[in-house]
């Protein structure tokens, strides 16, 4: 055994040991272990394979920067996917396996296509599998990439909790400048959160030995009370995973093992970015061996976690900072020895087992090889808020610059490395007073890969991609950041790139003999490290996903078994009755026709226009003119866009001088609102009109059919029904059981029909005396089915049904106001357009059948013969009419008008049949019975 | 077409009133609520009130927008457009389903569905709130709100509020 | 000298540590004239050069790019390949697209892993079904690949899509291209300006261009950081920047941009393999090669160049996409970006003369540049060869806007907006 747990000392409770499994085989670890920290306490270093060249991996960190320990970890029978190892926090009874590598980590079937290494550069599937052509190499290339398998099974209740809150101050990071900042700002009364990612907040503190003579934790203690009794808040396990625009903060607050995370969505006034620093690898020869790891994530396993992972350590440094780690290790009871790598070539020598490292020559036995290359700050969300980075060259490194709006950085995240100044920088930052000026005593001999070094020397250790494959990019000219990331994938497997970055782009930055600021840095992308989907998706599922709009009488619709349908965005009475329901709308469409039927028309809009220029707008926003429709009478009209297209149809009742109503198609309401709020101010005057959408006071019945006058007249409604008082295309105002209603003689089934409609409160009483009425002579409730046929037998269109975004309302056959309206309306101009003139316009037309045969499919299109097929038009409305007793269907065809009695080849899914054009109404085309 | 009655739960389920930990979720009925429009509106109804303010009574007034305002449980006013006046009025009592929502963690539910704070004043009632466009104002006291819903996503509005609740009480331990 | 690549040479190559191989493409310096200049050194730019030197034997060409080549929209989308569309002018130019990434690999000596795994379309009601029928009829009439598939078939296409009853949009159907696919960006970009560099066209990385060259009346060329470049025909092939190029000679571009995002997730083992879009929930998904999940959405709607895009619409997509197959919501996202996308007010591309002589225009691709990169190119060049349209391109004249002829997808769908 290589590492072990010492038997002292970490965060860990030793008092609870906890139980799991990795790649089957069983280790106990203790509460407040990652799955990391508790496999090594077991000796168990290799926890995972490289993805390309299945080399076999241990840790290189202790917490989000480490590339290679990601497993499937199950828990009370769910398995997640691609945890990382290192900041997976062990729990009782979790099953760990290792991902894309077969049977175990420990030995991999695949682990034989490192000899292929050669011919697996970066790039190679570029150069080769064209021939026959790539379908035939990509499902074995697919089944070989990819992490972890995924889980078949919907987890339940996996359902983010999502939040938004504010505050005046947010501190990322909660290690020692973190909390020292926040405590700070606290003090001066400012409302405060502080954000760390671990469960224990402290950061890298408890590596170090006092702190203002203080042990670590009892430090962290003091500064945690101190901001929690100030009224500020200590937000653990939270990440925040990314800065959008106007500081808008994404946090993912994490739970126990399976808990979706939380999403706040925070807006803070000021933004502390205290996020601290990553200990850089350094590359050398074999360097991506187990048992090659981070010096300060070596530190953290023993600080953190109690563990020691390994008895015989050779530390690589370049930089002041590796001393004091050195010696903490040795205290602990490793033998170390530090070596000095800046001078020389090194080699890791071993395989699985690390024997020892070469440098220059000497061979130095070590079962463990520690290296620190630097510091680099994690500037993510500082780029992700739009701030600048500087190079600094003293630290080789990537230092903030120029800060975006309300943003400041400290501590290790501003590239100050000595505490004791980071502490005092963050205090003053915390409290908004001066900054002070402090020389940094941190020193660091530059240390980069050396491009053409013997052996191989790895860059990014996830995607196995090395010196030679950056080499090879700059030889091939893929010298740009971006090009060099794309082209050898360095910095895009599921670390994006933490470790990996800064060594891609000085290996870059050597080949091309250019300084590393030239070289330039890839984009920092949020999230900052990886966050379930659940985390955004909310609980925005199911019926709460673009929930459907209610109806005032849907309990009297159950109650009648209606099968409700979604139409429109109402969930309303498709038919009513149970089972098929062929039968039930062929009786719906007979009872209207011979009796009537009683129909919830209550989604139609009642868009109400008001004021002195009520009767211009509605002039201007209508293609008919309306200017000349007297009060209590009803018009229909057509509402286009600018472009000169029907955009809804409806009816347009003039209730006064200054007061008109827009009966609007019922998916259109909101639409048609906002349109109409528009051109309101624009082009008229807005303090002379309103618009009040007055759709949801009102519920509307519809009684159509011979004897719908026979139905109303038995409810008192107080309005004189009779034809020459109450002609078609009129509307009267009464009273129903004390309460307004408003009757309009207004039909889209051709049949004499009354459109009632009265505010929610006494829908029920209108709906059921109605119905009590209509059911003495033998009348019903019909559904929206049925209505669809009806209005087809009539020839009247559904707008986006029967009409597209091409149709003008010149197509449509009304052709009047495109001529001779003189009024300015919306869409007049583009009437006229060249394509508004043009001789070969799809028209609306009627569609028969031969006799005997099948009715024609909606979608279908009308194709002019020849050797190539052309779409002439299509059929947009197509059913087997109950009323006609044949199949009936309309369309839109190229010059329609003219061809009425042509016979046509109808084309759909490749078989053809014969149909003759017909004028567009099958049923009534005088209208009788609309004026009964 | 499809028959969906079984898919969604039967409308004015989901109005009852429930608790939770720390809020108290109920309908309320109005006795009338009417829109007002005037260019002029917020000059004349200058106790028409947006958010954080706490109104009180059993009569007010809500500024939606600069031309318009709610008039809650006012007196009787003919609905059309009034030329003396010179404004539109229309009665859309039976179009808003006013719901309440009262207690400690009033605001802290509601923020798990729009940006909203005490610290965040705005001369409108109008939000989003869950998605939907909702009229919210503090009612009498200062834990209590008040929001308007159109009515044919009131059972939605209901649920999204109720699951939400859910999520804000379940533990992430 | 083009060096071939193939299994072969690879083979041959890795004996030698990979040594041997020489670059993609040259960095030139400018000259100080060319026969075509390009401006845009995305996909679009760099198909075009390579068919200028192809189809019509101009190689004096220059692609000018202010960034690194495919460093735009052609390196930030979400990959995907189709000709579903509705008008026979859309199905022609994306078929002929289709088409030439068919042979692309093997015409360019360069794999740019065309997986024409699918591209599906759900539909989710009665009307769904029949706008699609009539989506598939406008396809297989104009001569591309479609099929109509009822709910089983789809099934057996896409078992993890939500069948539950619970969903919110039960599945009664899909359109089917069985044609359509995905194809790895990078490599479109790269492979055609190798092909177009090894033909003699020099490509200028790192060289904005900062206004043109007008003489009377005509644009003779452009002014760069690099000084001035001279040419007989200048393109535009620039995205979502053609608008603040144009306005440069006081040309009015009825286009907006928009941010429009694209994200990926953890990689996986293989759980979905054709390309599906549900139209309701407005996300699409796709796997790469790689194993990550790439999904797409609708845009960002505030005209923005930042190429960043907010929460809100991230949340919209993935809440999109979990309703679509809701067993996703354990997985992880991994990195979200975004480009700068040119809208037309028709959604349809615009090509051919500007109006002022000598400077042509290739953009208004809007969401939908990538599928057509070969196409846009192919069309493009012939464009710049000949000085006026090729038939397929007409359609996409600026003029359309003036005659109203436009080529509105949408408005075919049925959509007045």
């Amino acid at each position: 055994m290589t590492s072990y747990r010492i038997d002292h000392g970490g965060l860990i409770d030793r008092t609870r040991p906890l139980v799991f499994t990795f790649d089957g085989r069983s280790y106990t670890g203790f509460d407040g272990d990652t799955l990391a920290s508790a496999l090594l306490a077991n000796g168990v270093r290799i926890m995972g394979r490289s993805f390309k060249y299945h080399r076999p991996r241990g840790p290189w960190s202790a917490w989000v920067d480490d590339p290679n320990a990601i497993m499937n970890v199950k828990l009370n029978g769910r398995e997640f996917p691609n945890c990382a190892a290192t900041t997976t926090y062990l729990e009782d009874g979790m099953a760990a396996r290792s991902v894309n590598a077969f049977p175990s980590a420990q030995f991999d079937v695949k682990g034989g296509l490192d000899l292929m290494h050669r011919w697996l550069t970066a790039g190679f599937y570029y150069k080769t599998f064209m021939w026959p052509n790539w379908h035939l190499f990509e499902p074995v290339i697919r089944k070989m990439a990819g992490l972890g398998e995924i889980s078949r099974d919907v987890f339940e209740d996996y359902v983010s909790d999502q939040v938004h809150d504010c505050c005046d101050t947010l501190v990322i990071g909660g290690g020692g400048t973190g909390l020292a900042a926040a405590r700070e700002a606290v003090e001066t009364g400012e409302n405060v959160i502080l954000v760390d990612d671990q469960k224990t907040v402290g950061g890298g503190l408890f590596r170090t030995g006092l702190i203002e003579g203080q042990a670590a934790a009892d430090w962290v203690e003091a500064q945690v009370a101190a901001i929690e009794s100030g009224g500020g808040r200590v937000m653990r396990a939270t990440t925040a995973f990314g800065i959008h625009d106007h500081k808008l903060v994404g946090l993912a607050e994490h739970g126990k093992f399976g808990c979706p995370p939380r999403l706040w969505r925070l807006r803070p006034g000021r933004i502390i970015l205290a996020s601290g620093a990553l200990d850089r690898p350094i590359t050398f020869a074999n360097n991506d061996r187990p048992g090659v790891m981070s010096l300060d994530g070596a530190c953290e396993f023993l600080a953190r976690y109690g563990v020691l992972v390994g008895r015989n350590i050779a530390t690589l440094s370049n930089n002041s900072g590796a001393e004091s780690s050195a010696r903490t290790l040795e205290q602990a009871g490793a033998n170390v020895v530090t070596l000095d790598p800046t001078a020389g070539h090194a080699c890791a020598i071993g395989g699985k087992r690390l024997r020892g490292v070469e440098l220059n020559g000497a061979f130095h036995y070590a079962d463990t090889i520690l290296c620190s290359g630097g510091q680099t700050p994690l500037v993510h969300l500082w780029r992700h808020a739009g701030g600048k980075l500087d190079w600094n060259d003293d630290l080789q490194a990537f230092v903030p610059g120029k800060a975006p709006e309300g943003m400041i950085a400290v501590g290790s995240a501003n590239g100050f490395f000595d505490l004791q100044h980071a502490l005092d920088d963050a205090r003053a930052v915390g409290a908004d007073t001066a900054r002070p000026n402090k020389k940094s005593s941190y020193k660091l001999t530059p240390l980069w890969p050396k491009p053409g070094s013997k052996g191989r020397q790895w860059i990014d250790f996830q995607h196995d991609v090395t010196i030679k494959d950056v080499e090879l990019a700059a030889r091939e000219n893929y010298v740009s950041v971006e090009h060099l990331k794309r082209y050898t994938t360095l910095g895009m497997a599921s670390d994006q790139g933490k470790t990996s970055n800064m060594s891609g782009l000085a290996a870059m930055a050597a080949v091309l003999d250019r300084p590393i600021p030239e070289v330039g840095t890839t984009t920092f992308r949020p999230p900052f490290v990886p966050q379930p989907l659940a985390l955004y998706a909310g609980q925005r599922k199911a019926t709460l996903f673009s929930p459907l709009k209610r109806l005032k009488l849907e309990p009297e619709h159950r109650a009648a078994d209606a099968a409700l349908v979604e139409y429109g965005g109402w969930l309303r009475p498709g038919w009513f009755g149970s089972g098929d329901p062929t039968e039930h709308i062929f009786n719906e469409v007979q009872l209207v026709r011979e009796t009537a039927g009683i129909f919830d028309a209550s989604p139609l809009g009642k868009i109400e226009i008001l004021g002195p220029d009520a009767e211009a707008f509605v002039n201007f926003a209508f293609y008919n003119t309306i200017a000349t429709l007297k009060p209590g009478h009803v018009r229909y009209g057509f509402l286009l866009n600018e472009r000169g297209i029907v955009m809804d149809d409806g009816v347009v009742a003039r209730l006064g001088d200054n007061r008109f109503v827009i009966s609007c198609s019922s998916g259109h309401v909101d639409h048609v609102r906002d349109h109409l709020e528009v051109w309101r101010q624009d082009c008229n005057d807005p303090e002379r009109i309103f618009v009040h959408d007055t759709t949801q006071h009102w519920s509307t019945v519809t009684v159509t059919g011979p004897r719908a006058r026979d139905i109303l007249e038995k409810i008192d409604t107080r309005i004189e029904l009779a034809a020459d008082a109450f002609p078609h295309m009129t509307v009267r105002e009464g009273t129903f059981d004390g309460a307004p209603i408003r009757v309009a003689r207004v039909s889209f089934t051709g049949e004499l029909s009354f459109e009632v409609s009265i505010r929610n409160t006494y829908a029920t009483a209108l709906w059921n005396a109605l119905l009590k009425s209509g059911a003495s002579i033998g009348a019903g409730p019909v559904g929206s089915e049925a209505m669809m046929i009806l209005r087809a037998e009539k020839g009247y269109i559904i707008v986006g049904k029967d009409t597209d975004g091409l149709t003008m309302p010149h197509d449509l056959g009304f052709t009047v106001p495109r001529l001779k309206k003189k009024a300015a309306f919306i869409g007049d101009r583009s009437l006229h357009m060249q394509v508004g003139n043009e001789t070969d316009r799809r028209a609306l037309v009627g569609l028969e059948v031969d006799t005997g045969s099948a009715m024609l499919s909606t979608g279908a299109h009308i194709v002019a013969d020849g050797s190539k097929p052309r779409t002439l038009g299509y059929v947009t409305s197509s059913y087997d009419s109950p009323t006609l007793k044949r199949p009936i269907a309309l369309g839109l065809l190229e010059q329609g008008a003219e061809r009425i009695g042509e016979k046509i080849t109808v084309w759909h899914l490749g078989k053809t049949v014969t149909a003759t054009v017909c004028p567009p109404c099958f049923y009534d085309p005088e209208g009788v019975h609309l004026d009964a | 077409m499809r028959d969906d009655r079984m898919k969604w739960a039967p409308a004015g389920r989901e109005l009852a009133t429930f608790e939770g930990d720390g809020f108290r979720f109920q309908c309320v009925t109005m006795q009338s609520q009417a829109l007002v429009s005037a260019s002029d509106i917020l000059t004349r109804m200058p106790d028409a009130l947006g958010w954080p303010d706490v109104i009180c009574g059993q009569s007010y007034v809500l500024s939606l927008r600069r031309d318009r305002v709610l008039v809650v449980n006012g007196p009787f006013v003919q609905d059309g457009w009034d030329s003396e006046l010179s404004q539109a009025v229309s009665d859309v009592t039976d179009a808003l389903t006013v719901f309440e929502i009262s207690g400690p963690n009033t605001l802290a539910l509601m923020r798990r569905g729009a940006e909203i704070s005490f610290e965040a004043p705005s001369r409108s009632a109008s939000r989003l709130l869950f998605g939907f466009g909702v009229f919210a104002y503090r009612y009498e006291s200062h834990d209590t709100v008040r929001v308007h819903v159109n009515h044919a996503h009131s059972d939605a509005f209901a649920q999204a509020l109720r699951q939400a609740a859910t999520r804000m009480q379940a533990t992430l331990t | 000298m083009f060096q071939r690549y193939s299994a072969f040479s690879l083979f041959q190559q890795g004996l030698r540590s990979h040594r041997g191989w020489t670059s993609a493409w040259r960095t030139p310096l400018p000259k100080s004239t060319y026969d075509v200049i390009i401006i845009g050194g995305g996909g679009h730019g760099l198909a075009t050069a390579y068919y200028l030197a192809r189809n019509h034997g101009i190689t004096n060409v220059a692609v000018i790019e202010k960034n690194w080549l495919g460093g735009g929209n052609t390196g930030r989308n979400t990959t995907v390949v189709r000709s579903n569309y509705f008008y026979p002018e859309s199905v022609d130019l994306y078929e002929l697209s289709v088409k030439l990434y068919e042979k692309l690999s093997r015409d360019i000596n360069f794999n740019v892993m065309f997986s024409q795994r699918g591209m599906i379309v759900t539909a989710h009601s009665e009307p769904e079904m029949e706008m699609a029928a009539r989506q598939v009829n406008a396809m297989r009439i104009n001569g591309t690949d479609a099929e109509l598939l009822d709910e089983a078939q789809f099934r057996k296409k896409v078992p993890i899509f939500n069948f539950r009853p619970d969903a919110r949009f039960p599945v009664h159907g899909a359109i089917l291209q069985k044609r359509g696919g995905t194809a790895r960006h990078d490599a479109v970009a790269w492979a055609y300006a190798r092909a177009a560099d090894s033909a003699g066209v020099d490509i200028i990385q790192n060289c904005e261009v900062e206004d043109f060259i007008v003489e009377n009346g005509k644009c003779v060329g452009v002014n760069t950081k690099l000084g001035e470049i001279r040419a007989g025909a200048v393109g535009v092939a620039a995205a979502g920047h053609s608008s603040d190029l144009l306005q440069k000679v006081d040309i009015t571009l009825p286009l907006n941009s928009y941010t429009l995002q694209a994200f990926v997730s953890e990689p996986l083992k293989p759980v979905i393999d054709t390309v599906v879009y549900c139209p309701l929930t407005g996300a699409y998904v796709s796997q790469s090669d790689k194993g990550g999940l790439v999904i797409g959405g609708g845009l960002d709607r505030v005209p923005s160049y930042g190429q960043r895009g907010n929460l809100p619409m991230q949340e919209a997509v993935m809440s999109g996409l979990i309703e679509m197959v809701p067993l996703l919501s354990k997985v992880k996202l991994l990195r979200q970006w975004g480009g700068t996308v040119d809208v037309s007010p028709d959604s349809s591309p615009i090509l051919g003369p500007t109006g002022m002589e000598g400077l042509y225009l290739n953009c208004g691709w809007g969401t939908g540049g990538f599928k057509a990169i070969p196409a846009g190119g192919y069309l493009f060049a012939s464009i710049l060869a000949t000085g006026g349209h090729h038939d397929i391109s007409k359609p996409f004249d600026l003029g359309r806007f003036i005659t109203g002829k436009l080529i509105d997808e949408a408005a075919g769908a049925g959509i007045a907006h």
